[in-house]
Parts: structure tokens; sequence; C-alpha cells
């Protein structure tokens, strides 16, 4: 009840973190994609660099995230900057991991069609690899969709605004109802943005009829 | 049209697959390369279209060094259908045939007439099945895709990698018998790999017998089983290679055409006068040489006077003259029939196939028997 009516007064004030906590969510992922996909695609090619890239964004998701950004702070200064660094850092495992088994786990019969048949490599890459890989691929967007919401909330600490600003004024001032009021719109942020990127993941399946 | 001289292939972990083999390869003709696993064949078929590229030797394809040229360009006017199909599961069927058609860059229309031609070829409504998936058809109808996707930009070659390995025997035998219907009227030339003899049997002009990377025998299916070159292919052909020659001859090539018969309306007198004559059993017709049944001599004793009719046996045993000996025999043994009766499609009789000629065809060689055989006498 506390929280409602804390919600009906502020609603402006946490309208503007939301949207705030959506920008650096959103260029983060958009960012994290574009890195993450290509190094993805092209670790296929070789395994020892499959091998090295998977194990270091492995390492960067095992540091804290609150570590990471106090890493960047004396490097990227505060605000909007660090947090998406560190934000695309964290956005990498899930993107590469699914991009590289999507694309790996193409059976070697179909590779041997497509070339035995006389595509070249990036028309393998196009029309079979990439088609066939695309609900993996977006599956890693969407995990890390969901993880970046999630740590964005922290991000406020370097002064990146967000609705951890509520969850960390909430904390300090002791009071459940401010940590709620930021942490709850957060929880359904990342609810909404996975049903999005599910719906799209759905509509975009290039094998409609295995559709679940 | 396809030459392969003195082809080798070492790969880096330093086994040869291929030592030093040589095939010429005639338009139009369906070589089976065979072996056990592990012989070259399909590293040979490979480096036709160099998805595997040969250490050494030389490959020609209408005189063209293929070494030389683009190996892109060679495979898309190379037909090429592996075990796995390898059909691609987010295209439609229609899509999947396309392929090559769009890569050649062919306009969407005659790509369209294609499709719709190559899915009834192999007879798949083109209404049901183009939109469908690959995982919504059976094996059987997969591999057909299989095939008429490899033949789309209809390329003058085809490589078949085991393609009907996969399959149930009955699908299996059923794809061999279309795709051999297939070839004739398409006439490409094929190399096909295998490792079942039957196979290589039934569909090969050539049969190329492998083993650690050398070609032990380069002949013709009946050459194979008359005179393998040495104890490995005869092992490799198996020991029932007698009875395998049987599918390879036709009834028509093997039946008794000058042999002694009996008409319906003929006199029982009359026939125990030919029976005299050493006969245990004659094939009964009428006057328009339509079989009617057959009459044996212990018959003869049953009724003394009338037509041969009144003791005639009416159930008999035939076959057509296209069937194969083997067909001929497992009737014989259903039957238990000494002989049997090979009639046209209006039940005309054209001469008999007995164990006697079975045994002569295959006891002999082939090509001596011809001619020789003579009248009926069944035993």
């Amino acid at each position: 009840m506390k929280f409602l009516k804390y919600m009906a007064l502020h609603y402006d004030k946490i309208g503007h973190l939301l949207l705030q906590h959506v920008r650096v969510t959103v260029i983060s992922l958009v960012l994290a994609a574009i890195i993450g996909i290509p190094l993805g695609i092209l670790i296929t090619k070789n395994e020892k660099a499959a091998k090295i890239v998977l194990y270091v964004a492995g390492i960067i998701q095992t540091v804290p995230s609150i570590a990471l950004f106090g890493f960047l702070i004396p490097v990227l200064g505060i605000g909007l900057k660090p947090a998406v660094v560190a934000l695309v850092l964290y956005g990498q495992l899930p993107i590469i991991r699914n991009v590289y088994t999507g694309i790996k786990t193409i059976s070697p019969a179909q590779m041997e069609s497509a070339r035995g048949m006389g595509m070249t490599g990036f028309q393998i890459l196009r029309r079979i690899q990439i088609p066939e890989a695309f609900p993996v691929i977006l599956g890693g967007i969407r995990t890390a969709a969901v993880a970046l919401v999630g740590i964005a909330a922290i991000a406020s600490i370097v002064g990146a605004g967000g609705l951890g600003d509520l969850i960390f004024e909430g904390i300090s001032s002791v009071n459940s109802t401010v940590v709620l009021a930021g942490a709850i719109p957060a929880a359904l942020l990342a609810l909404a943005i996975d049903y999005v990127l599910g719906v799209l993941e759905r509509s975009l399946n290039p094998m409609p009829t295995m559709k679940k | 049209m396809i030459s392969l001289r003195d082809i080798s292939k070492k790969f880096p972990n330093g086994f040869t697959a291929v030592d030093n083999i040589s095939l010429e390869i005639e338009p139009g003709e369906l070589v089976v390369l065979i072996g056990s696993s592990g012989c070259g064949k399909t590293t040979t078929l490979k480096m036709i279209n160099r998805l595997i590229e040969p250490s050494a030797g030389q490959i020609f394809i209408n005189g063209e060094d293929v070494l030389q040229g683009d190996p892109i360009e060679l495979r898309r006017n190379i037909g090429y259908v592996i075990q796995e199909i390898g059909l691609f599961p987010h295209m439609t069927i229609a899509e999947n045939i396309a392929l090559v058609p769009q890569l050649k860059k062919w306009s969407k229309a005659k790509i369209n007439k294609r499709v719709n031609e190559l899915l009834e070829l192999v007879g798949l409504d083109p209404a049901v099945s183009a939109k469908k998936f690959p995982h919504e058809l059976s094996g059987g109808q997969r591999q057909r895709v299989g095939v008429v996707r490899a033949l789309a930009v209809d390329p003058p070659i085809m490589l078949m990698d085991e393609p009907f390995g996969a399959l149930d025997p009955i699908t299996r035998e059923q794809l061999q018998d279309e795709f051999l219907k297939l070839q004739a009227t398409v006439k490409k030339t094929i190399v096909f790999v295998t490792h079942d003899m039957d196979e290589a049997l039934k569909l090969a002009d050539r049969i190329v017998v492998m083993h650690q990377g050398r070609i032990l025998q380069c002949a013709r299916p009946r050459e194979i089983l008359r005179n393998p070159a040495n104890d490995f292919v005869r092992d490799f052909v198996g020991a029932d290679h007698t009875l395998k020659q049987l599918s390879l001859i036709k009834v028509r090539e093997a039946m008794q055409t000058d042999i002694s018969t009996l008409y319906a309306d003929e006199s029982i007198a009359a026939a125990r006068e030919k029976f005299a004559q050493g006969y245990r059993s004659m094939v009964v017709i009428d006057r328009r040489g339509i079989v009617k049944g057959y009459v044996n001599k212990v018959h003869l004793n049953e009724v003394r006077e009338g037509p041969v009719s009144q003791i005639m046996r009416t159930r008999f045993s035939s076959i057509g003259p296209d069937k194969s000996l083997k067909e001929a025999l497992t009737l014989m043994i259903q039957r238990d029939a000494g002989y049997i009766a090979v009639i046209d499609e209006r039940g005309t009789l054209l001469g008999v196939v007995s164990t006697n000629s079975l045994h002569q065809l295959v006891g002999e060689p082939y090509l001596e028997v011809e001619g020789e055989v003579e009248g009926i006498e069944i035993s």
C-alpha cells in the first residue's frame, strides 16, 4: 500500500529513471550484439581462438559488477560511458557463446552438401549458418538483455542513473518502499524485454512450422 | 568424360587414403565405387568435386584440368548427393531445390518451373510438397528431394555417396528402382559410392572394387561375379556370388525356346508318343499358343482316351520374360516346380526356365551358354 502510494506520488521521477534505465540497457545491448555476433561467427573458423575468446568472456562474467565499475572509473570517469562499457562486457559471453554453438551445431552433412553444391563460405554463412542459428543467437541476446537490466541497476553507482538510483537511495535511507520502487519496475522491465525478444524470436523463426 | 590420372591422397596425419589410382569414366556411365570402409572410395569421389584436394595426380572432366579451375564453379556443375542428404531444415523443399539455380542466377520463373518439374519427376506433388519443410517428409521422400536437388541445374555429372544407405530395405529397393528409371531418362555420368554389393550389382554399368586405396578390379557386374580378379574381390562379392548372378540375368536371356509342347485338343495317344522321346513333363497350349497347363508323364495313365485337356493340370507357374532369374528360381522353389513357363502379357508361351537351364547358366561362363540350350528335358 505504502509502495503504491509512493509510486503514485513519484511517477514522473520513476518514469524518468526507467527511461534512463532502458537507454543504458538498450545502448549496451546493441553494442554488445554488434561486437559479440561477428566475434562469435569469427571464432567458428578457429577452434583455438574460440577456446580463448569464450574463456576470456567467461572470466569477465565472474568479475563482480561493483568491482568492474570500480576498475572503470579511473579510466573512463563516471556517467554513461563506464556503465555502457561494463554492460557490453557482461553481455559478451551469452551472445558469443550462443552464436558460436548455434553455428557449430549445424550438422556436418548440411555443411558438406552446401559446399558440395558450390556455395562460397560467405553464401553458406548468409544462407545457411546464420538463418539456421538465428533462434539460438536471439536466445543469447535475450539472456544478455535480462542480465543487463539487472546489472544496469548497479551502474547507478557510477552515475549512469536509472532505477538503480532508487534502489541505492532506499538502501542508504533504510526505506524498503523506495528500494521496491526501483526494483519492481526493473524486474518488470526485464520481463518485458524478455517477452518482446521472445515474440521477435518466434515471428522471425525461419522454420515457422517448428514453432512451439 | 571423367578421367582420373595417377590420383593419390595422403592426409596430413600420414594416412594414404587413395594410392595412385587411374580411372576413365564414359559419358552416361554409372560407375560404382565399392569397398569396405577406409578403402578410399569416398575420398576418391570427393576429389572429383574437390571437396578433398588430391595430393598428386590429375583429374580431367571433358578434357579440362579440374584442379586448375575454380572449385566453386566446378561444384555447381556437378550434382552431389550424400547419405545424410543434408537438406537445410530452415528452408522449404522448394527452396532447398532452388538453391543451386539461385546461385547460378536463374530467373524466378525458370526456377519455379524447374522445381515443379523435378518434384513431379520423383512422384512428389508440387502443390503439396513444395512448401513443406524437410522434417515433414519421410526418409524416402527426403532422399528423393536430395536426388532432385542435385539434378536442379541439370548437371552432366552426379556424385553420389551411399545415397540410399540410411533407408530401410524396402524404401531402399524402391528408390534404387526409381533411380534406375530416372537414370534411363536423364543419362547422367554418375559416380556412385556404396559398400553394398547387391546395390552395386543392381545399379552399376561398371563396378570398381577398391581396397587400401587401390583399385583391385574394374569391370562390368557380371564380369566381377564370373571372374573376380583375386581372392579379396571374391570374398567381397560373397559366397553367394553364384546366386547373385541370377538377379542380373533376365528370364528372356536364359529361357529355353526350343521346346516340345502338347496341344490341349491333341489326343492322349499322340501325347504318349511325344513323351516316349524321354520327356517327363510338357507344357500344354492351345492353337493360338496360349498356355493352358501341363502334363507330367505319370498323368498319361489316368485316362486312356480323349484329348490332352482331360489329363492336363491347369495350375501352372509362369513368369514374364523381363523378370530376373532370381525371381524365376524363387517361384520354382515356392511352387516346388521343376520348371516354369515364360509367357508374355497375353499368356502366349515364349519358352520355359528349368532348374537345368539355371544350372547350366551359372555353372559355366555365361556367354558360352547362349545358343547351347537344347530341347526341354525336365528332370
